[in-house]
């Protein structure tokens, strides 16, 4: 049963993830689907998989933002449980890390809701047209510089 | 407009297009071009966008072009007829699984979008390089207009790029009416936001030769991909030759394929009547279909094939599957034969009907010319993207 005192961990043997720029992407190698999530949702992914407690997440995403730490509690329960719902986590046993939350750390900007963005063909459309190496010898440049339409 | 070959077509549009076209030249458009892959890759998108992007540039726009690498060792970027093009190693990316190199793509896509400011963005949908644009959609927000080039065989499945295509689209166009269908099916709250803009094709240099029929010879032209089914061209070749023994298959094209095409042509003891010719350039595509004498498509599946529009500019028949956009381009009867898809045996004797009757099959093929110029002229078709942009951008 998810709540605040949940910790979950990523399901590393299956995913690979990356926090660039403030946006999360991870991919799910074992589907191929691949998701994105950014800003606040970034945030909440990078401190799931430092196994911070639901809880606390929230706290830090209301004190940087200034939003409602009710609403914060029920962005960080969310966007957890579509995380379960894809499988992307699973709950944490042992004790929760109890680092403190570096809130700083958080971009500045309007508080937005996390979004959870899906890419469920990724890996279908890969799969269907790979890359192709071998394309050496093209015996073609593209288009030339005249200057008829 | 008059009708032709039960088509509503216009004659007279053109020329007062352009006249605006000229008018509108003053103010600059930047448009970021977005396709999986850019020339000198061979194909339909890389062939129409080497010369619709050049004439685009010389009414006035600015293009960059964002793409990927595919494999062949080719600079990331280069500016080639006055246009920047962007390669990036997306699929090989995403082949590995290598969500590290995906972010730093990602990064440099963004900066390009934040260096470059684009008034629009056209992309070609689909391919998986269209993640990194919803992803890097924070850089620069722009217009954005969907070109869909082969028919949608996906639901409105939620979380699919295909709904993120449509729901981000400012506009939609389809490259035949079967394509945009296709496409209005799962989603239609975008036709208020979508047309149909055919490929247009400059003329060619060349003047039509005579059809060869003393030794025919049957043209494949297209990527090696099985989606072409070349296959069955080769498996219908026994049945032609056994009427018309001098007759010859000649598949232009390279792909992963081949191997498998080599192989069923030796199996079939026609390896002598078969040639593979590997990739021909685009520049020379003319000069091969002249030499011809008809055109075989036996594609699973069709957006709008260019290439029975360069046979029909050559004044060719051709002989293609009932299926997507192809019946927009070949009139059964008229200007080719239509025939159901997968059928070897179909397709063999279709062949030979036209073999067996040059007058018919030359016939057929000057009605294609006249109507290739009616129906998919080039300057048509610059005007058509030019006045969308301007009116989207």
């Amino acid at each position: 049963m998810l709540s605040l005192d949940s910790a979950l961990r990523p399901r590393a043997e299956d995913l690979v993830a990356k926090v660039l720029d403030g946006e999360a992407l991870i991919i799910n190698m074992a589907t191929g689907v691949y998701y994105s999530t950014a800003t606040s949702g970034a945030f909440i992914w990078e401190h799931i998989a430092g196994g911070c407690r639901l809880r606390d997440i929230a706290a830090a995403l209301a004190a940087r933002y200034g939003i409602p730490l009710a609403r914060a509690e029920a962005d960080v329960l969310e966007l957890a449980a579509k995380l379960l719902e894809e499988k992307l986590v699973t709950p944490c046993e042992g004790a929760p890390a109890t680092t403190a939350i570096d809130v700083s750390a958080i971009p500045l900007s309007a508080y937005e809701s996390p979004e959870l963005e899906i890419y469920r063909d990724i890996g279908h459309l890969v799969a269907l047209d790979p890359p192709m190496p071998g394309l050496k010898d093209l015996p073609w440049k593209g288009p030339s510089d005249d200057t008829s339409s | 407009m008059r009708e032709l070959f039960g088509l509503r077509v216009s004659t007279g549009a053109t020329r007062e297009s352009a006249a605006s076209s000229d008018v509108l030249k003053a103010s600059r458009v930047r448009l970021l071009y977005w396709t999986e892959v850019i020339w000198p890759h061979i194909g339909g998108i890389q062939v129409m966008a080497s010369q619709t992007l050049p004439a685009l540039r010389r009414r006035g726009y600015e293009i960059a072009v964002v793409s990927s690498h595919i494999g062949a060792p080719l600079p990331d970027e280069e500016v080639s007829a006055g246009i920047r093009v962007h390669r990036f190693a997306i699929r090989e990316a995403m082949a590995a699984n290598d969500a590290d190199s995906l972010a730093r793509i990602a990064e440099r896509i963004a900066a390009v979008k934040r260096r470059f400011e684009p008034d629009l963005v056209h992309m070609n949908f689909a391919g998986p390089s269209m993640l990194l644009y919803f992803r890097t959609a924070n850089a620069h927000r722009a217009p954005l207009v969907i070109a869909f080039r082969g028919v949608v065989d996906e639901s409105a499945m939620p979380g699919t790029l295909l709904d993120h295509a449509v729901t981000s689209a400012s506009w939609a166009v389809g490259v035949s009416r079967a394509v945009l269908d296709s496409v209005v099916a799962p989603f239609p709250e975008i036709v208020p936001r979508a047309s149909v803009i055919y490929n247009g094709f400059k003329e060619p240099t060349l003047a039509p030769a005579p059809l060869p029929f003393d030794a025919p010879r049957i043209l494949c032209l297209g990527r090696l991909a099985a989606e072409k089914r070349f296959d069955l061209a080769v498996a219908a070749m026994p049945r032609v030759l056994s009427s018309f023994p001098s007759a010859k298959l000649l598949i232009a094209g390279d792909g992963p394929e081949r191997e498998r095409l080599e192989r069923l042509a030796s199996d079939l003891g026609i390896d002598s009547a078969t040639s593979l010719l590997g990739w021909v350039s685009p520049d020379d595509v003319h000069a091969l279909l002249n030499d011809t004498t008809l055109l075989v498509m036996p594609s699973r599946n069709e957006g709008l094939p260019g290439v029975a529009i360069q046979a029909a500019q050559m004044g060719r028949p051709v002989i293609a599957t009932r299926v997507g956009g192809t019946p927009e381009v070949v009139v059964h009867g008229e200007t080719g034969l239509l025939i159901a898809p997968g059928d070897a045996q179909e397709l063999g004797d279709s062949i030979c009907t036209l073999l067996a009757n040059p007058r018919i099959a030359r016939d057929m093929g000057m009605r294609a010319r006249e109507r290739s110029r009616l129906v998919f002229d080039w300057q048509t078709h610059v005007d058509a993207y030019d006045d969308l942009y301007r009116r989207v951008g």
